[in-house]
């Protein structure tokens, strides 16, 4: 397999969105996504979620802290204001809208955005790219995009965001864990 | 009145309904091993499935009353099964017994017995919600939608259990 | 491939039944508490039960609704973090095997 990326460096892409928070009111980092209602006809698959800062509040009511997994649910959300994803699968290859993505790009390339990693695979064809919003050393948006042959997703979210946190939840929510790649 | 028309079938029901042992053991009879199989693949363990299977029908019996149909019952039965060994799972889950509860083999199944006791082990292994809904689709052949209206899931949240279970499995399989 | 793993999974879990002795224990401990249960009828409540009992009704519809709309947002909540985790995932196990080979920039 070849990858060829651009990256800050994981580690510091940790700390830098570990580092202290809590509002990313002022610097518009939030960021809603496109419904992009055109890929979702297509999908076959297909997973919207809009979670504003009182979604947000009225889920982590829910969440029961005796449970390990909505504990880490719990510890991940502190602080965050917004949480939206669209994710895809189509049983063919498909075409991105090219409206709505150029949409995104251009808000992607506000100053306060910065694309800190950028992966591309020969193997499987896919990309992931890692956006942070950043107002000096403090980090108060992140935007991953995924971009595989049947599959597409968007990840936005804004607020305190503890991306060691975000990443250590896989296999602690109920979805199991991929094994790694070789 | 043909015994599979719907008021053989109503009459039937009103028979358990009303208290009849021998009615209520036949229902027994007939759904024990979706529920033990549900626990059984849910707990993997025998002895836990067991208890599971016991109290689901325990309830049963006090709750009949309020079941309006034999297809009702099923339906409830599945429901309160998968619920009491997700519960359970995540309270205390029980250790597995191993080997010799998860290889049963079916003489009249012809196919790779090692290759089924292999996924019976994995699918034992998913996390609880994912696992519920691969053996609810799986051992009960229900779609995703009733999947999420069992478990009381987004229909979306079913699917991407069960595309990523799938995933998981093939990868481990391989 | 799919199709075949999903023929093969069907036929792992297809279900069994319990051994006869678990079934023959199970069907007396159900004819013991059949046997013991005793029921309590006490005339003249049927009128309160009933005004009770549309009351609650809408009480426990409201409840529940709220409830649904709750566990609604829960789901949506772990499913979305789970799809973040992934998505990270992905991203970290493209730098972190292949760090080695040109080393980290930045830092």
């Amino acid at each position: 397999m070849s990858w060829t990326r651009r990256i800050l460096g994981w580690r510091t892409l940790c700390v830098a969105c570990a580092a202290t928070c809590l509002s990313s009111a002022g610097l518009g980092a939030e960021l809603p996504l496109p419904q992009f209602d055109s890929l979702r006809a297509r999908a076959s698959d297909s997973v919207v979620i809009s979670l504003d800062e009182d979604m947000l509040r009225l889920a982590g009511q829910f969440l029961d802290p005796s449970d390990p997994g909505d504990a880490s649910a719990k510890a991940a959300i502190r602080g965050l204001t917004s949480i939206y994803v669209r994710s895809f699968s189509f049983e063919k290859p498909y075409e991105l809208p090219s409206a709505e993505i150029a949409t995104l790009r251009s808000q992607l390339a506000a100053p306060h955005w910065r694309r800190v990693v950028q992966t591309h695979s020969e193997a499987d064809h896919s990309d992931v790219d890692i956006y942070l919003a950043a107002d000096g050393e403090q980090a108060q948006g992140l935007v991953i995009i995924v971009t595989e042959p049947r599959e597409f997703t968007v990840v936005s979210i804004s607020g305190a965001i503890d991306l060691a946190r975000l990443h250590s939840l896989e296999g602690h929510l109920g979805v199991p864990r991929l094994p790694a790649t070789r | 009145m043909n015994a599979d028309s719907p008021e053989a079938c109503a009459t039937s029901w009103a028979i358990v309904r009303a208290g009849d042992a021998a009615a209520f053991a036949s229902l027994v009879r007939e759904h024990q091993g979706m529920v033990y199989s549900l626990g059984l693949r849910m707990l993997r363990n025998r002895a836990a499935a067991e208890d599971l299977t016991q109290e689901v029908f325990m309830q049963l019996h006090e709750r009949i009353g309020t079941l309006d149909t034999a297809t009702h019952a099923r339906h409830w039965l599945r429901r309160v099964a998968t619920h009491r060994a997700i519960d359970q799972l995540r309270r205390r889950p029980p250790s597995s017994t191993g080997d010799d509860v998860l290889s049963l083999v079916d003489e009249h199944d012809p196919g790779d017995h090692l290759l089924a006791h292999r996924l019976r082990v994995l699918v034992g292994e998913l996390p609880p919600h994912s696992r519920a809904v691969v053996v609810l689709r799986y051992q009960e052949d229900m779609d995703p939608s009733e999947i999420g209206r069992l478990l009381e899931m987004p229909l979306n949240t079913v699917k991407s259990h069960l595309r990523r279970a799938l995933e998981v499995l093939r990868e481990r399989l391989s | 491939m799919t199709h075949d793993l999903e023929q093969e999974l069907r036929r792992a879990l297809r279900p069994l039944d319990p051994s006869p002795e678990f079934t023959a224990r199970l069907l007396g401990g159900l004819t013991t508490a059949r046997d013991t249960a005793t029921a309590v009828r006490r005339p003249g409540w049927h009128p309160m039960a009933l005004a009770a009992s549309a009351v609650l009704a809408g009480v426990l519809g409201l409840l529940l609704y709220q409830h649904q709309q709750r566990e609604r947002a829960h789901a949506q909540l772990l499913e979305a973090l789970s799809i973040t985790s992934h998505s990270l995932d992905r991203a970290y196990r493209a730098v972190h095997w292949h760090g080695s080979d040109a080393g980290e920039h930045g830092g």
